[in-house]
């Protein structure tokens, strides 16, 4: 309980920290064009779309030997609409006494909606529904005595597949020209795992781990922006 | 600031593990037979020698005494399907117990050794005067799984 009352109160110092840097830019742009402005008669052309990886996998691959995580993101702006899609590989192993690894791929796809009004700064303060799905197989081995003597066990589950659904909420926040980076929480539900056999599975690449059917995860993203629409020339 | 906030949030995040306690896990890798007697259903002091596979229990964690009305067994776990011989010492009667099931396994905690348990527990052959099966799944909060009544 404690870590969500840390995560939840952390959360929120950094939700006001971001949207300040946000509504720096915001203010900074007092003079917005209709073509800049979310106002307006919408106009759901494409315009920006940001590809970027999550940073908290990277960390933890770079500094924990027993996993590898690699994941990468797009998210494609239609005027308050933002179309995500992530997709990322997971390996972890677990274990002292016994060997568990798991490894596999999953997706997620999902709309956001942009609660910033203007959409030049590229900014972002979202919430979104994503459908999620992994494609993974663990194995775990390990030698016991269960009463009829010493045996060496080994199980495998070889085509385990996942589904969850989640609600995200997402910031992103400019860091310089079209550098972006920020976070999301996610709340994941719904989670149903097919293809077990003898082995109970105990990770979902993407979701964690199946110690309860919901979760919350948090997510740290580094992203690059590339404007779709193409700049009016003033006329002379 | 906001980078300092993002890298407490890292490190909070991160240290908040949920510790378990090994203890807390409900799976058992054994199954629990009790005696009842056929007439007055009530317990009965067991009176038996019991083996399986040439092992024979009643010592270290399959321990019971004379005094014991169930006994703690455990299930072969290469196989879905294990024989029990119950010998009266004294009495010419040899009781068979003939008992099917589905293995699992599972990782309560990472921290913890892998959770061996059982379920879909049924009887194939018995010699008793009668048999139940109160509880399927070889579960601390479950008393008893099989139990056998005779006179």
């Amino acid at each position: 309980m404690w870590r969500y009352i840390f995560v939840s109160l952390f959360f929120v110092i950094s939700l006001v920290t971001q949207s300040q840097g946000t509504e720096e830019n915001i203010n900074s742009q007092s003079r917005v064009s209709k073509l800049d402005s979310l106002q307006g008669k919408p106009n759901w052309s494409p315009h920006e779309l940001k590809v970027g990886m999550n940073l908290l996998g990277v960390g933890i691959t770079a500094f924990n030997p027993s996993v590898t995580h690699y994941e990468l993101q797009g998210m494609l702006a239609m005027h308050h609409l933002i179309v995500v899609m992530d997709v990322g590989r997971e390996i972890r192993d677990r274990g002292s006494t016994y060997q568990y690894r798991n490894e596999g791929n999953y997706f997620r796809l999902g709309g956001d909606w942009n609660f910033i009004k203007t959409k030049k700064a590229g900014n972002l303060f979202s919430l979104g529904l994503r459908y999620a799905q992994a494609f993974f197989s663990d194995r775990l081995a390990y030698t016991s005595d269960d009463g009829f003597g010493t045996v060496d066990y080994l199980y495998a589950n070889n085509k385990l597949r996942a589904r969850w659904a989640e609600v995200d909420l997402s910031i992103r926040g400019q860091m310089v020209a079209n550098l972006y980076m920020g976070f999301t929480l996610r709340w994941q539900i719904l989670r149903k795992v097919k293809g077990e056999g003898e082995l109970q599975t105990f990770d979902v690449p993407g979701f964690g781990n199946t110690k309860r059917p919901n979760s919350t995860a948090f997510d740290y993203y580094v992203a690059w922006r590339i404007p779709l629409l193409k700049k009016k020339r003033k006329t002379r | 600031m906001k980078y300092l906030v993002c890298f407490l949030f890292f490190g909070l995040v991160w240290g908040c593990r949920d510790i378990e306690n090994c203890d807390a896990d409900t799976n058992q890798d054994f199954f629990v037979l009790s005696f009842y007697d056929l007439e007055t259903t009530a317990a009965k002091k067991v009176a038996f020698e019991i083996s399986a596979q040439g092992r024979v229990f009643g010592e270290g964690d399959y321990a019971y005494s004379a005094d014991s009305t169930s006994v703690s067994l455990p299930l072969n776990p290469e196989s879905n399907q294990v024989t029990f011989t119950l010998d009266s010492p004294g009495v010419a009667v040899v009781e068979s117990l003939v008992l099917s099931y589905e293995k699992k396994v599972s990782l309560f905690d990472p921290d913890c050794p892998p959770s061996l348990y059982y379920e879909a527990i049924d009887t194939v052959f018995h010699t008793f005067d009668s048999l139940t099966l109160p509880g399927r799944i070889t579960n601390s909060q479950i008393e008893t799984n099989v139990a056998v009544y005779f006179r």
